[in-house]
């Protein structure tokens, strides 16, 4: 199960560099939301895998550590899920102003505030 | 473009959308749900209601600006941390109503709701204002 | 003492303004009353620290390593500090050089939610808390950078937004992993315990994984390309917050989290970063010294400033990481008022290209004593806030017998003065040749008030006074810095239960 997950995360994060690297605005922002994605995952897998386990103890019966899944990686990737969701909204309006702009998708156009030496 | 089907679906979708995400918001404390959700459903109606009637609109839904939803929702938020301060407990220290009125209420209602509240605010405003951003160009 | 209003009073604002944003004046008088309060209360925590060296606060009433901590030591409360007085200085600066456009798209608000972020990310003592507020401040400087929506605005704001994010995913990605590896955040927790781990590779990679996350943000040696094509896009109003605070903030985290928690990692990452931070130096001072923007020279200048910051955090001596604490603070004022001046000079005479500028000694004396002053406090000539701490630095180095890096920071100095004397020439010593005066006779001189050298006059002082109590301010820094490698105090006052009160001696091996 971990190295089905490992792989997945490893796939999606070569996934988004790839994107990354093309030369469109818009895949650049897709490949960062994929990227964003990955971590996410990372992060929630970083605690102890359990299946089908509540996060949130009842009346404090618990045996063992591994009878519960990690509540704190379930917090923090909602607020990685948050924040990656303001980031992707805020680039989407970037590359619509962008665009409307600068008339261009093309990353390698970008070069007018390249210094020039 | 308007649509009639669309118009008249949005008609009926609008209040039981912002319903069910004040449902949301109301459940929030303790089972699955709360102001993050709840607020994304309530600016999932706006934008529906902006798709259907011109995204100009949506202020005059709103009553206001969505800047003042946002500067709403994060004075709410902070207000609800700071009542901590007044019966001397560190900031966000969650306060019960039942736990202080222990008998005479039975509600459990207290600060986390107001907090949750103002990141419903809060959403609503951030999500509305891009959307008619990104509208306007 | 409360530390939380730090976070709070410029949110308050931020939402009050927010609420008024049709208003202006109002929006200009909330933030600037915003502002002046919380470095009042910035300085009411300075003094608070004199006496009980370091703060915490439990929020929510969570104790240690289960909730957020908040932590001022020290070095937190000189960079809240600074961070509010650079914001001061340049909130009158906006204030006298209006700009429409960016302040109805809500300038006021945005700048108070990024004094916010700042100030989270100095007094948090919890490592997802800093990936927060780090988000904070990005979502904030994004906002800022492209609000006017010119062209160059928009491809430096792509630049920035690329590099910035990638860099924040790094941060999740060895946050999450150090928290599966230790199963705990809490930065004085996680120094216990890697402490007594610090063999495991692992650890190493993920401190690497952190540092490269820092870099990005502090524009370091082979990351830096966003800086000089993003930092002199914006208006100077924004201009001066990001040159004078930003690349700090990287700084900062690195001297908290990679000093502070994964403290003796191998010699030859050490001897790296050094290697790196000279890079970072000579490559940042020969950017500078080709370029003809004035802007452009102030951005590539930080490059290079930003390697004497690594420089130190890489000597690993106490007296080193002084000199770093030190250059963060002065460099801060120095930078925001140089570029508050090239913001002067491009109001009163329309350009930032040093080519069509000249003469303005005749013109203006005030604006080229105040541009001279802070010229000398960057280069570092004796007596000026720069002397001090690049002799501390030269003092680190030599006591580490490094003699190639004590080369290269008095040839970068050198360096740091050509490009300064390159401005100074160019822009305030030398007339215009005759056809370019024709040209620029066109372009109508703006009426400016007097006004305008008051918030370049305030970080000069700053400058001036770090400079005239060098040894106080000596003393704090290697204070401060002995909190970052004895870290004893730090934790047994954040670890504060009976359950942690244990003996951290065994860690000051250093």
């Amino acid at each position: 199960m971990e190295l089905l997950f490992a792989l997945m995360i490893g796939v999606l994060f070569s996934l988004g560099l790839y994107m990354m690297l093309r030369r469109s605005i818009v895949k650049l922002i897709i490949g960062i939301s994929l990227i964003g994605n990955a971590g996410n995952l990372l992060v929630f897998f970083a605690g102890n895998m359990v299946r089908g386990k509540p996060p949130i103890l009842k009346d404090n019966l618990v045996s063992d550590i591994y009878s519960l899944s990690d509540p704190l990686t379930q917090s923090l990737i909602l607020t990685a899920i948050v924040i990656s969701f303001g980031v992707t909204s805020f680039g989407a309006v970037l590359i619509n102003k962008a665009y409307d702009v600068l008339n261009t998708d093309d990353v390698d156009t970008l070069t007018e505030t390249d210094s020039s030496c | 473009m308007r649509s009639i089907v669309l118009i008249s679906i949005t008609r009926l979708m609008m209040p039981l959308l912002l319903m069910v995400s004040i449902f949301l918001l109301l459940r929030g404390h303790d089972a699955p749900g709360g102001g993050f959700i709840g607020g994304l459903m309530a600016s999932a109606a706006f934008c529906l209601y902006g798709l259907a009637f011109g995204f100009q609109r949506i202020k005059s839904v709103l009553h206001t600006d969505p800047r003042v939803v946002l500067g709403v929702g994060l004075l709410t938020s902070l207000c609800s941390g700071f009542l901590a301060y007044v019966i001397g407990k560190p900031f966000l220290t969650a306060i019960w109503l039942d736990e202080i009125f222990s008998g005479m209420i039975n509600i459990h209602v207290g600060t986390p709701l107001f907090f949750d509240i103002g990141v419903y605010l809060v959403v609503v405003g951030m999500v509305t204002g891009i959307v008619i951003a990104h509208a306007e160009d | 003492m409360l530390i939380t209003p730090l976070i709070c009073i410029p949110l308050l604002g931020a939402a009050v303004t927010l609420i008024f944003y049709k208003e202006k004046n109002i929006q200009q008088w909330i933030s600037s009353i915003t502002i002046a309060v919380h470095l009042f209360y910035a300085f009411a925590i300075f003094n608070m620290v004199q006496v009980q060296n370091i703060l915490v606060e439990y929020l929510g009433g969570w104790a240690a390593p289960v909730g957020i901590t908040l932590v001022v030591d020290k070095l937190s409360a000189l960079m809240v500090i600074m961070t509010s007085i650079v914001m001061l200085a340049v909130n009158i600066y906006s204030r006298l050089a209006t700009d429409a456009k960016l302040e109805s798209q809500g300038y006021f608000p945005v700048v108070l939610a990024l004094l916010a972020g700042l100030s989270g990310t100095f007094v948090t003592g919890d490592l997802f808390n800093l990936y927060v507020w780090f988000e904070v401040i990005l979502m904030s400087s994004f906002v800022l950078l492209s609000v006017k929506g010119s062209r160059e605005q928009l491809e430096g704001g792509i630049k920035y937004v690329a590099l910035n994010l990638f860099s924040s995913v790094i941060f999740l990605c060895a946050a999450g992993l150090i928290y599966g590896l230790f199963g705990t955040l809490n930065l004085a927790d996680l120094s216990v315990k890697v402490a007594e781990n610090i063999e495991d590779p692992r650890v190493h990679t993920f401190a690497l994984m952190l540092w490269i996350a820092f870099a990005i943000k502090a524009a370091i040696f082979p990351f830096y390309s966003w800086l000089p094509s993003s930092y002199h896009t914006p208006p100077i109003a924004v201009g001066a917050i990001f040159a004078g605070l930003l690349t700090k903030v990287g700084i900062y985290s690195m001297i908290r989290v990679f000093l502070f928690v994964f403290n003796p990692l191998p010699d030859w990452i050490y001897t790296l970063l050094i290697v790196i931070s000279l890079i970072t130096m000579v490559s940042g001072v020969l950017g500078a010294y080709v370029q003809t923007d004035f802007r452009r020279i102030l951005a590539f200048s930080s490059v290079s400033q930003v390697g004497f910051m690594m420089l130190g955090i890489s000597l690993r001596t106490d007296w080193a990481l002084a000199a770093t604490i030190l250059f963060i603070f002065h460099h801060a004022f120095v930078k925001s008022g140089l570029f508050i001046t090239a913001g002067i000079c491009e109001y009163a005479y329309g350009t930032f290209d040093i080519r069509k500028l000249g003469g303005v000694l005749e013109k203006d004396v005030f604006i080229s004593i105040i541009f001279f002053m802070l010229g000398l406090c960057l280069v570092g000539v004796p007596f000026s806030s720069g002397f001090l701490v690049k002799i501390l630095l030269i003092k680190a180095a030599i006591e580490t017998s490094s003699w190639v890096s004590t080369g290269v920071i008095i040839m970068v100095s050198f360096m740091t003065l050509l490009y300064t004397v390159k401005i100074w020439t160019e822009v305030f010593w030398n007339a215009l040749p005759d056809e370019e005066e024709l040209k620029a006779e066109k372009i109508k001189e703006r009426e400016m008030s007097s006004m305008m050298y008051i918030p370049a006059a305030i970080l000069l002082l700053a400058g001036i006074i770090i400079g005239l109590n060098s040894n106080y301010f000596a003393e704090y820094g290697r204070e401060a810095a002995k909190n970052i490698y004895y870290k004893s105090d730090y934790i047994n006052s954040v670890l504060d239960t009976s359950k942690y009160k244990k003996d951290y001696n065994f860690l000051e091996a250093k």
